[in-house]
């Protein structure tokens, strides 16, 4: 090919990707075919040096800022879960108004990527799966993942949705109607703006969990990440951490809350049955407009600071307040308690 | 050479040759090129690519003979990215190595 030749299928075959990436890549060919003209060499030589320009543009991507997409072709009712795997992309999810289940996936500073990952999307039964799997050929790019994203976007049913990620972050920016809903990271952090579900799981070890969910039964764990909960509503919330902080708002008929080192701070209306064990971790518990309860606080060095304006009666290790209608158990090792209305 | 291999190797061949010196784009392909077959215009991708994750940035240099030329050279991550590269690289090696010679004496 000569150079005339090259330069005109280089730029066809750059059409489809952004003007300043195109620009870019125009000038530097150019000034190499200068370089090679000035040393006496000919445009052939150069043209075959240069590479086959439809394939050195097809390892670019054809849509800019997409790697890839998807659109379920699915009948509606025959699923019933969405599974969402990725280790380092962020996830974000939103609910659509139409039928289909749809993905993107791409990083977000540059279409122009040695494709390390490969996006996976397969109805099996009445699950349809999305995978964010990693390539063979990824062992020197360690931490090449960190700004890959992958928006899936639900249909308007409610659907079971179930994701796992190890470092990516999980972020529900708008509200969400499902099922049940199990989220668990690694890393990453979970971060919901408004989740209307059946049953809430959310499950950390180092990333931290801030979300306003209303769920009948809601369940979270983390190790050392923190759990922030706003808004809760649901009628048992089973809340565990080992040095995370616990800071739960909301109402629930039960609670169990259990930390090693993390603080327990809540504030739970309507509860009727709250169990709360930390080992080393302080609790403060608010109860908003309550009529009463009776507290027994089991603990080796934790002191029991009571700020209620109801009757309060002191027994031993028991604690009366009001109608005595609220059941709760509290044991730690040296956590405080604090319980205010 | 293995095509896999070739891939996730050429973006380190390209940040320790920058890490020897500063380069302009057709002094770094004929570098590379001499010792393998790789196309010119796949290391100006890396090239691309490596200045847009910020590991390398480029300046113009006039010339007299003929047109600017861009010079391409590392920055404080390119540097420390090329260390961590080359290091897992040669860790890498060392490992294949061990295995492979198990079977001789």
């Amino acid at each position: 090919m000569n150079r005339k030749e090259y330069m005109e299928r280089l730029q066809m075959d750059l059409e489809a990707v952004d003007e300043q990436t195109a620009k870019e890549i125009l000038q530097d060919f150019t000034d190499h075919f200068e370089q090679g003209l000035s040393e006496g060499r000919s445009e052939e030589e150069i043209s075959e040096e240069l590479g086959d320009p439809a394939e050195l543009i097809s390892e670019l991507n054809t849509r800019p800022h997409r790697q890839a997409q998807a659109e379920s072709q699915t009948q509606i009712d025959a699923l019933s879960m969405v599974s969402i795997e990725a280790e380092s992309a962020d996830i974000t999810l939103k609910q659509g108004t139409g039928n289909d289940v749809l993905v993107d996936f791409y990083d977000s500073r540059n279409p122009l990527r040695v494709h390390n990952y490969r996006l996976e999307t397969v109805q099996e039964n009445d699950v349809y799966a999305i995978r964010v799997i990693r390539l063979q050929n990824s062992w020197l790019r360690a931490g090449a993942g960190e700004h890959l994203r992958l928006d899936v976007t639900l249909p308007s049913a409610s659907l079971d949705v179930k994701i796992s990620s190890m470092s990516g972050d999980i972020r529900v920016p708008e509200i969400l109607h499902c099922g049940k809903f199990a989220a668990s990271v690694q890393s990453g952090d979970i971060d919901i703006r408004a989740l209307d579900a059946e049953a809430v799981q959310f499950t950390s070890a180092s990333g931290d969990i801030h979300a306003a969910v209303r769920g009948e039964l809601i369940e979270a764990t983390s190790i050392s990440g923190d759990l922030d909960l706003t808004q809760a509503h649901g009628k048992l919330g089973k809340f565990r951490t080992t040095s995370g902080d616990l800071d739960i708002r909301g109402c629930f008929q039960a609670v169990l809350a259990e930390s090693k080192s993390g603080d327990l701070d809540l504030a739970i209306e309507a509860a009727e049955s709250l169990k709360l064990d930390t080992i080393s971790g302080d609790i403060h518990l608010t109860l908003p407009h309550t009529t009463g309860f009776v507290c027994s606080f089991t603990t080796i060095s934790g002191d029991l600071r009571p700020h209620i304006h109801l009757p309060l009666e002191r027994r031993g290790r028991q604690l009366s307040a009001g109608d005595g209608h609220a059941q709760i158990a509290v044991k730690t090792i040296s956590g405080d308690l604090k319980i205010s209305d | 050479m293995n095509a896999q291999f070739k891939k996730g190797v050429l973006e380190m061949c390209v940040l320790s040759l920058l890490a020897q010196g500063e380069k302009y784009g057709y002094e770094l392909t004929e570098a590379i090129s001499q010792k393998m077959t790789v196309a010119a215009g796949t290391l100006y991708l890396i090239l691309k690519r490596l200045k847009d994750d910020g590991d390398v940035d480029t300046y113009l240099v006039e010339s007299a003979e003929g047109p600017a030329r861009k010079y391409y050279r590392l920055t404080e991550k390119g540097r420390s990215h090329e260390q961590q590269l080359t290091g897992e690289w040669q860790e890498f090696v060392r490992l294949v190595d061990e295995l492979i010679r198990k079977g001789e004496a």
